[in-house]
């Protein structure tokens, strides 16, 4: 899918005079969950809107230099670091306020788009609840409503239902946009398998959690999984 | 990987002024210094995890300590070591020990097995430092995979530049690469971490980066894709094909087992040629049940027995009941799995003793100890002062902060500097 702004000017509400901050009204926390260069575009376009994008790729590319057309990464993050060279020249000719409000910037193959070769760069990646700001940290902020972007089709993701279902459960209004046209709906994220177990970092270590999305990453190598 | 702390917070005796004669702080620095330093370290220092939920991991200010006090510390790491160093050589040479530290069943064989011993590329481990009312103490050895070598170097390098009467307590980065360095002699090293684990991703790459600085060739890549060919490690990946010089494991030893079907990976501790670090026995005190087997040993650890709280096994009564007493895994990595009783509400306090009576093997109970609070510009603060020895000998700091008496995610990175006139 490639994205336009009009996803974003779907949600905006028909009686915001044409401001500067798009979703200034209940002033969503965007949750961006795209294909990553999709996901850096819509989030400079939300830069111009008085938002501030906060990448959170958390992929290493493959650090050594490699011949050209070769798929030695799981997760392909050039284009993305593409993307974020790109977009930065724009973001650098903007001047946000301080308390300009986030959006959050997700790679939605970080776990990996295709099943891994075992001889690949194993680059995937599972984002954390403390990757993001708590609840309480929002409502202090007047922050009563966070909205989910992800891939056309697709729901949240099982790492971040982890984070969604906290902020759910600490009073927080979750909508998630579908599709490019459509306008937000509510989201209503249930209870994650191992949600809040404590030990997630033992529990992955002993075995007992793999590929549900909360825990750690000792999961992925396949030949324990 | 950060490393667990434990600690409890009774009301002590002990004042902060007390506190104060060993380990101050500086101001912080100016909002536009620190953004810069922050950044740096970031994009420089491979410190990916500058910001966890709501906390700011580095802090703004430097903790200072006094030389004489790094100077005692350090030659107590160094015991340390040297102790632990012996214990395990005698603990591989018994397996009924073995038995005991809650290590996996097919690691256990693989350490039991009668190959040599896989050499190692050099040894680094950190030993947590608290203060509190009984003077410093231990809250355990990390002498399996130590981290905080970016933070330990590198930021506290960049916060000692914008204090020039202060200085380091040392570089463990530039001590621990050097060590590698020249144990791999210029050949191409293979740093393993586990997949979708970012904290660990920068430590491998902080330390890559400073190996390639010495001339070594690097390869960030998972356990399995190292193979053992006559004992010789190696890498079977698409952009490179052939064999290590040395191998740095950042990679739990216990999770290893998990490769069963995986060829070799015993060749990780014994069998093996190719040097790895940490060493194959470094897991054995890594183990939070290695005190249990003190009474065991022929080796004398003085050094381990005055500065580390009784422990207990689980199967044991006096922590039941006790509040004095905490509970941790045989191989908790993180703070997570340090269970303190009073900051757990009474459900998941419960789960946890259900937990250690189910397999009293993988527990251990350990005696409190009661944390002295420093002042900070951020108010009172609990210290965990991580000294690592490399190649057995004291190399540098990695310091934390926490709000309360417990060392975990959530605990503020803080760079330790020394005064020299002190």
């Amino acid at each position: 899918m490639t994205f336009s702004c009009g996803r974003i000017h779907s949600c905006q509400p028909r009686s915001q005079p044409g401001g500067r901050l798009i979703l200034i009204g209940a002033r969503p926390w965007p949750i961006v969950d795209l294909p990553g260069p999709e996901g850096v575009v819509l989030g400079a376009l939300l830069a111009e809107r008085g938002y501030r994008p906060v990448p959170l790729y958390n992929a290493l590319p493959l650090p050594n230099s490699l011949p050209i057309g070769r798929h030695e990464a799981v997760v392909n993050v050039l284009p993305t670091l593409d993307a974020l060279r790109r977009e930065a020249e724009r973001l650098a000719g903007l001047t946000l306020p301080p308390d300009a409000p986030p959006v959050f910037l997700l790679d939605a193959h970080r776990q990996g788009a295709v099943l891994p070769d075992p001889e690949m760069f194993d680059n995937r990646s599972v984002c954390f609840t403390t990757d993001f700001p708590s609840a309480n940290f929002l409502h202090a902020h007047g922050f009563k409503r966070a909205l989910l972007v992800p891939s056309a089709g697709l729901e949240a993701a099982p790492d971040l239902s982890h984070l969604l279902r906290r902020w759910q459960e600490g009073g927080i209004a979750l909508q998630i946009l579908r599709s490019e046209n459509a306008r937000p709906e509510a989201l209503v994220v249930p209870r994650p398998s191992w949600y809040g177990a404590m030990f997630q970092r033992a529990l992955s270590a002993f075995g007992l959690h793999r590929a549900s999305g909360g825990g750690f990453g000792a999961w992925m190598t396949s030949a324990s999984g | 990987m950060t490393t667990a702390a434990l600690t409890m917070n009774r009301p002590h005796s002990c004042p902060m002024r007390e506190a104060a004669a060993e380990l101050r702080t500086e101001a912080p620095l100016e909002a536009g210094d620190f953004a810069q330093l922050r950044r740096k370290t970031m994009l420089e220092g491979c410190k990916w995890d500058v910001q966890v939920g709501d906390v700011t991991a580095l802090a703004p200010f430097p903790l200072v300590m006094k030389r004489s006090v790094w100077r005692q510390l350090a030659r107590q790491a160094e015991k340390l070591d040297a102790e632990a160093v012996a214990a395990e050589e005698e603990i591989s040479r018994r397996p009924d020990l073995l038995h005991r530290l809650g290590l996996p069943r097919a690691l256990r064989k693989a350490l039991a097995a009668d190959e040599p011993l896989t050499p190692a590329a050099g040894r680094v481990v950190r030993f947590d430092f608290h203060l509190t009312t009984e003077g410093w103490r231990i809250s355990e050895g990390n002498s399996d995979v130590p981290g905080g070598f970016s933070e330990a170097s590198h930021f506290t390098g960049f916060m000692a530049g914008h204090f020039p009467h202060l200085m380091p307590a040392g570089d463990p980065a530039a001590a621990w690469c050097g060590a590698l360095a020249a144990s791999a002699a210029g050949g191409p090293v293979a740093l393993l971490s586990a997949p979708g684990l970012m904290e660990d991703h920068q430590v491998v790459a902080f330390l890559a980066a400073g190996l390639n600085a010495r001339g070594c060739a690097t390869h960030l890549a998972k356990p399995e894709q190292v193979f053992w060919h006559a004992g010789q490690a190696h890498l079977r990946t698409q952009w490179y094909r052939g064999p290590l010089a040395a191998v740095v494991r950042f990679y739990q030893a216990e999770w290893l087992p998990r490769f069963a079907a995986h060829p070799g990976w015993q060749h990780f501790f014994r069998g093996g040629k190719t040097p790895v670090t940490n060493p194959p026995l470094g897991i054995l005190s890594e183990s939070k049940r290695f005190p249990l087997l003190w009474n065991d040993l022929a080796t004398p650890l003085p050094t381990w027995r005055a500065l580390l709280p009784a422990a207990c096994d689980p199967r044991a009564r006096p922590w039941f009941d006790d509040p004095g007493w905490l509970l941790k895994t045989a191989y908790c990595n993180t703070g997570e799995a340090v269970c303190i009783r009073h900051l757990l509400t009474p459900w998941p306090w419960w789960q946890v003793k259900l937990q250690a009576r189910l397999a009293p093997g993988g527990w251990v109970a350990q005696r409190c100890f009661e944390s002295v609070p420093v002042p900070t510009p951020l108010g009172p603060r609990h210290v965990c002062v991580g000294i690592y020895t490399v190649n057995g000998k004291a190399a540098g700091a990695y310091a934390r902060l926490a709000g309360k008496p417990l060392i975990d995610h959530t605990a503020v990175d803080v760079a330790l500097l020394l005064d020299p006139h002190e």
